[in-house]
C-alpha cells in the first residue's frame, strides 16, 4: 500500500509549519529539498512515523544512461533556443538559465517517480513565480493535485507582470487587506483564500518581554532611555523597468527622515535606526547622505526584523509588508510611499488607517506619537481593531492556522470506515424506502444561492440530488446570472431564479422563499454533495421529532481522491452554545411556514443565513425547536470557495450578532 | 460595486466640488446602469416611478438598470423634473461608455452640469483589461485625496478640464448634476494650472494617476487625453516616460510568457520555459538597461 505524502516547498523561515504538521499527522512522507527543510533539522523533526525524503536523494537512482542522454539533449536544445531568442548577451545569465533548466528536468523526473510510489495529498509552496516553486506548482496542476500557496509577505500591492502567477488552488494570506488586493484573482480565477496570517509573524506575539528588550538595547549600545524610531529600507529588484523610477528618488525617504530627526532634536530626542534588508549593504550610501545633511547620530543595522519591530516605538516602512507586521507586533506603523508604489499600489490608501508620511506631516507625526504615548496607543488600537488587518497571527496562531489548512487535505485514518458506514446506511435507507412504510412526507425544497464564479460547483450538487433514493424534493437556484444548463428546462423539479446583483445580495433569498408553498426548506451551500439517503434520513427525523423547526447537521470535507479529510462533528443544541463562536454550519433545514413568518418580520441577513434563522427560530420557539442530525449527510470538496460577498458580509455581520440582544 | 460606494461618491461631491459639510449636504444620487448584461431592466415610466419613491422616502441613493437601447434623454429629463418638483439637487450617474457626440449630447440638459466622473470607471472589467491592474487599486489611489493634496488637486484638475472641454470623446461614466450649478460653475471657472503638480518637477502621486488614466483611455478608446489636459512640457514628458516604462514591462512579460510555446521544450508535461519566465523577465529588463 502506498504511503501518503506531501510536497513541501516552504522557505526555512516557515520551518515551524512542517514541525507542527508532523506533530499532527502520522506516517506521512514529506517530499522536500534541503533548501526548504535543512538537513540538520531533519532528525529533530521526525516522529509519529513520518519521514522526510529529499528529492535530491532520490535522483541518483533515476539517472540512467538513457535518462541522462534524453535530458541533456532537451536542455541543450533549450539553451540553443534561449540564445536564439536574444534575451541577454551575458553568457553567465544564459548559463544560470541552463543550470536551472537541468535542475527542473531532474526534479520533474523525481516528482514523477514519487507520483508512482506515493499518494501525494497536496503540495505547499512559497513564491510561485520563482523557477523551482513554479515547477512544483505546474507539476501539481498537471496531475490534479491540490496546491497550497503560502504568501511570503502581506502583499499590499498589485501582482504586476512576472508576479502575476496564480497556479495554486488555495491561498493562505496575511489578512483581508491582501485578499482584497487580489480581488480579480478571487473572482475570475476561482481560488480559495484563507486568512491564516504568516507563520513567521507568530514570533512577534511570543517574544515581547521587557528583559529581552533591555538586553537588545545593551548589545547594540542603543540608549534605552530614549524612544526609538526604525526605518526599514527597501531596494530594487530587476524584474521591472518601472523600478527605474526609483533611481532619482531612492534616497528621498532617508533625506525625509534625517531632516525630521535634525529638526526635531530640540523638541524630542530619539534613537534613529536605519534597518537594512537582509543581504543588503547600503551603509555607505546612507552614511554619506547623513553626513551631507549634517547628521551623525543614527544607527545603521541589519539582521532579523523581529526585535526592531518589537522594541522600537515607531516603525517607518517604504511601501512594504513591515507596516502590517508592526500592527501584529502591537507597534505603530508609518509609511513613506515609494515612486513605484503609485503604480504597484498604492500600498496605503486613504481608507487604510496607516499614516503616509511626507514633508508636510512627518515632524508633527513623529513628535506627537513620541511625546504623547496615549495618542500613539490610540493609533495602534485603531489599526488593530480594523478587521482588514486581522489574522490569527494576532494571537500567535498563524502557524497553527496554516497547518489546519494543510490537514484539510490529509485523509482521516478512518476515512475508509466512514465510506463503508455510509454504504451501510444507504442499503438500510433503500430497504426502508422499498418497504412502503407510510410516513408523513413533506416536500423538501433545496435552495441554493449562487454567484457566477461558483457556477461550476452546481454540477456536483445537482448530480447528488438526482441520485436521491427518495424523489420528494425540488431545487431552487437563486443566482446572479442566467440559467446556463438545459437541465433546468427539462426537469420539472429544477427551478432557476435570476436576480440582478443588487437585489440578489439583499433580498434574493427571501423573495425565493416566499415563492415556495409548503413543506421544509433545505438551504445548501453551493458545491455541497448530499448523500443519496439524505432525504430519507431528513424526512425520518422530521416525522419523528415533531418539535423541531430548524435542523442543522454534521458535515464532511473530502480531498481530490474523495477521501474524508475533515469532519465537522457538532454537538446537540444547547443555549450555552450561542455564547461562543460556535459553528453550526451553513446547511440547514427550516420549516417553511416558520421561515416565512420570521422573514416577514425582518429580512434574512445575507452571508450568515442559517445562523440568522437559527437564532430567530430559537427566540420564537426555544431550545426544543432546534434539532441536530449527527450524521455526515453532506460533504464538500476542500476546493469549494465562498463568494467574496459572503465572506465580507460574514465578517461585517458577526460583530453585530455576537452583541445582539437575541440572548 | 460601481466605482466607489455611493456614500463615498456623495462625500466626494460635497467635499470636492462644493466644499460643504457632508452632513448638511443633501442630494439624490441616481445610478443608471446602461448595459446589455443585466436583464431586469425598466422602461421610462417604471424608472420615474421608482426614483420618485426615493424622493418621497428621502433616500439618497438608488441604482437602476436600463437597457442601453431603451435609454434616451427623457430619462435624464425625468430626473430633472423630479429634482425641481421636490427641490432636491440630483446627481445622475450614467454608467456606459458613451461613444460619440450624439450619445454624449443626450446628457446636455438645461440647468445642469454634466462631466466625466473620474470616480466611476464602470464596468470594472474594462479598467482591469486595459490597465493590467484591478479597479481596487485605482479606487485606492483616488481615496488618497483625503490625506494627499496632490492627488486631490489632480482629481479636481481632471474633473474641471472634462467639464470645460466638452470634446467628442467617450467616457465611462457621465454625471449630470441638477442644482448647485452656480457653485460648480464658479469652481470650474478658476483657471486651474495644477500648481501642485508643477512644483519641483511634479509629484508622483498625481502624475501616476494621470498616467494611469492616459493608458486606460489610450488602450480602450485609442485617445490621448494629454492633448486636452494642457500640462506643462516637463510633466508631459514625465508621464510619457512612465507610460513607456510600463509598456516595456508589459511587452517583456508577454515575451517571457510566450517565447517557448510550440517549441517542444517540455519535460514530463511541464513547459520548462514557463518555469523560467522570471529569469527571462530579469534578462530583458537588465539587458535593456545595459
Amino acid at each position: 500500500m502506498k504511503r501518503n505524502a506531501i510536497i513541501y516547498a516552504l522557505w526555512p523561515i516557515n520551518i515551524k509549519v512542517i514541525e507542527n504538521f508532523i506533530g499532527n499527522n502520522e506516517g506521512v512522507t514529506i517530499l522536500s529539498l534541503p533548501d526548504f527543510i535543512p538537513k540538520e533539522v531533519e532528525k529533530i523533526f521526525i516522529k509519529n512515523g513520518c519521514e522526510i525524503v529529499y528529492l535530491s536523494d532520490l535522483l541518483p537512482k533515476l539517472q540512467t544512461d538513457y535518462f541522462m542522454l534524453e535530458s541533456s539533449t532537451l536542455v541543450r536544445y533549450f539553451e540553443n533556443k534561449y540564445i536564439e531568442s536574444n534575451f541577454t548577451k551575458d553568457l553567465e545569465r544564459v548559463q544560470r538559465c541552463t543550470q536551472t533548466a537541468i535542475t527542473i528536468v531532474n526534479y520533474l523526473a523525481v516528482l514523477n517517480y514519487a507520483l508512482e510510489h506515493y499518494v501525494i495529498c497536496f503540495g505547499i509552496i512559497n513564491e510561485q513565480y520563482t523557477p523551482i516553486a513554479k515547477m512544483i506548482s505546474l507539476f501539481l496542476q498537471k496531475n490534479n493535485i491540490s496546491n497550497i500557496y503560502l504568501s511570503h509577505g502581506a502583499a499590499l500591492g498589485v501582482a504586476y507582470t512576472i508576479h502575476d502567477v496564480f497556479h495554486a488552488d488555495i491561498y493562505c494570506v496575511g489578512s483581508a487587506r491582501e485578499q482584497n488586493g487580489n480581488n480579480n484573482v478571487n473572482k475570475s480565477r476561482k481560488k480559495v483564500f484563507k486568512i491564516t496570517g504568516l507563520p513567521s509573524w507568530d514570533k512577534l506575539y511570543i517574544d515581547s518581554t521587557n528583559i529581552h528588550k533591555l538586553a537588545w538595547f545593551k548589545k547594540y549600545q542603543i540608549d534605552e532611555e530614549l524612544p526609538t524610531v526604525t526605518l526599514f529600507t527597501a531596494w530594487n529588484a530587476d524584474v521591472s523597468k518601472l523600478f527605474r523610477l526609483e533611481d532619482e528618488y531612492v534616497l528621498e525617504p532617508f533625506k525625509l527622515v534625517f531632516q525630521a530627526k535634525k529638526n526635531l532634536e530640540a523638541l524630542v530626542g530619539f534613537n534613529l535606526i536605519i534597518k537594512d534588508r537582509p543581504g543588503g549593504n547600503h551603509k555607505n550610501r546612507v552614511v554619506n547622505l547623513a553626513k551631507d545633511l549634517g547628521l551623525n547620530n543614527f544607527f545603521y543595522m541589519n539582521g532579523d526584523a523581529d526585535p526592531f519591530l518589537q522594541y522600537s516605538d515607531l516603525i517607518i516602512s517604504l511601501d512594504s509588508s513591515i507596516s502590517v507586521e508592526a500592527i501584529i507586533a502591537s507597534n505603530a506603523p508609518l509609511n513613506i510611499p515609494r515612486p513605484i508604489g503609485w503604480y504597484y499600489g498604492p500600498y496605503i490608501g486613504g481608507n487604510d488607517g496607516i499614516i503616509n508620511l511626507n514633508s508636510d506631516n512627518i515632524e508633527e507625526t513623529i513628535a506627537t506619537f513620541l511625546i504623547q504615548p496615549k495618542k500613539r496607543q490610540e493609533y495602534i488600537d485603531s489599526l488593530r481593531n480594523t478587521p482588514q488587518y486581522y489574522s490569527p497571527a494576532f494571537e500567535g496562531k498563524a502557524t497553527e492556522s496554516v497547518v489546519v489548512v494543510m490537514n484539510e487535505f490529509m485523509p482521516l485514518e478512518n476515512s475508509e470506515a466512514i465510506k463503508q458506514y455510509q454504504l451501510d446506511n444507504l442499503q438500510e435507507a433503500q430497504q426502508f424506502e422499498e418497504s412502503g412504510i407510510e410516513t408523513e412526507r413533506p416536500l423538501i425544497s433545496f435552495v441554493m444561492k449562487v454567484v457566477e464564479e461558483q457556477k461550476d460547483f452546481l454540477v456536483t450538487t445537482i448530480n447528488s440530488l438526482c441520485a436521491q433514493i427518495n424523489s420528494h424534493w425540488q431545487l431552487l437556484v437563486v443566482a446572479d446570472f442566467e440559467v446556463f444548463d438545459t437541465a433546468f428546462e427539462q426537469h420539472e423539479n429544477l427551478h432557476w431564479v435570476y436576480m440582478r446583483s443588487e437585489d440578489f445580495v439583499d433580498r434574493g433569498l427571501d423573495d425565493a422563499v416566499n415563492c415556495l408553498e409548503e413543506g421544509w426548506l433545505c438551504f445548501l451551500k453551493p458545491g455541497m454533495e448530499v448523500e443519496p439517503y439524505f432525504l430519507t434520513y431528513c424526512l425520518h427525523y422530521i416525522a419523528s421529532c415533531t418539535r423541531w423547526q430548524f435542523i442543522y447537521m454534521d458535515e464532511g470535507k473530502v480531498n481530490q481522491y474523495g477521501d474524508y479529510c475533515l469532519l465537522h462533528r457538532r454537538p446537540n443544541f444547547d443555549e450555552s452554545l450561542l455564547g461562543g463562536r460556535f459553528d453550526f454550519g451553513e446547511n440547514c433545514l427550516v420549516e417553511l411556514s416558520v421561515l416565512k413568518h420570521i422573514i416577514a418580520e425582518s429580512r434574512t441577513h445575507s452571508g450568515i443565513e442559517s445562523f440568522d434563522w437559527l437564532l430567530r427560530v430559537f427566540k420564537l420557539f426555544g431550545t426544543a425547536s432546534i434539532g441536530h442530525i449527527s450524521d455526515i449527510l453532506v460533504s464538500s470538496n476542500n476546493l469549494v470557495f465562498e463568494s467574496k460577498n459572503k465572506q465580507e458580509k460574514s465578517i461585517e455581520l458577526w460583530g453585530g450578532f455576537s452583541e445582539s440582544n437575541f440572548l | 460595486m460601481i466605482g466607489l460606494p455611493s456614500g463615498e461618491n456623495l462625500f466626494m461631491i460635497s467635499d470636492f466640488i462644493l466644499e460643504e459639510d457632508n452632513n448638511n449636504f443633501s442630494v439624490v444620487i441616481i445610478d443608471i446602469l446602461l448595459n446589455n448584461r443585466d436583464y431586469e431592466v425598466c422602461n421610462r415610466p417604471d424608472f420615474l416611478k421608482n426614483i420618485e419613491n426615493f424622493y418621497v422616502d428621502e433616500i439618497k441613493c438608488i441604482s437602476i438598470s436600463v437597457s442601453a437601447k431603451e435609454f434616451s434623454v427623457s430619462f435624464v429629463k425625468g430626473a430633472e423634473q423630479l429634482s425641481k418638483k421636490y427641490s432636491k439637487p440630483t446627481l445622475v450617474n450614467v454608467y456606459y461608455p458613451l461613444l460619440n457626440k450624439v450619445d454624449y449630447g443626450m446628457l446636455d440638459v438645461d440647468n445642469s452640469i454634466s462631466y466625466f466622473n473620474i470616480f466611476n470607471l464602470h464596468p470594472d472589467y474594462l479598467y482591469d483589461d486595459n490597465s493590467h491592474r484591478n479597479l481596487e487599486f485605482y479606487n485606492q489611489h483616488l481615496s488618497c485625496y483625503k490625506k494627499n493634496n496632490y492627488v486631490k488637486s489632480a482629481i479636481l484638475y481632471i474633473t474641471s478640464v472634462f467639464i470645460k472641454k466638452r470634446v467628442d470623446m467617450p467616457v465611462n461614466c457621465t454625471s449630470v448634476l441638477f442644482g448647485y450649478k452656480q457653485e460648480i460653475t464658479s469652481i470650474i471657472n478658476i483657471p486651474y494650472e495644477l500648481p501642485l503638480l508643477n512644483n519641483r518637477g511634479g509629484d508622483l502621486s498625481s502624475i501616476s494617476l494621470i498616467s494611469d488614466l492616459c493608458r486606460f483611455f489610450r488602450n480602450l478608446y485609442g485617445i490621448d487625453i494629454l492633448k486636452i489636459l494642457n500640462l506643462n512640457v516637463d510633466i508631459v514628458s514625465k508621464i510619457n516616460n512612465h507610460i513607456e516604462l510600463i509598456d516595456f514591462d508589459i511587452r517583456s512579460h508577454k515575451t517571457a510568457k510566450n517565447w517557448y510555446k510550440g517549441k517542444a521544450l517540455t519535460a514530463f508535461g511541464v513547459e520548462i520555459g514557463e518555469c523560467l519566465e522570471y529569469f527571462v523577465m530579469e534578462d530583458l529588463v537588465i539587458g535593456d538597461s545595459q
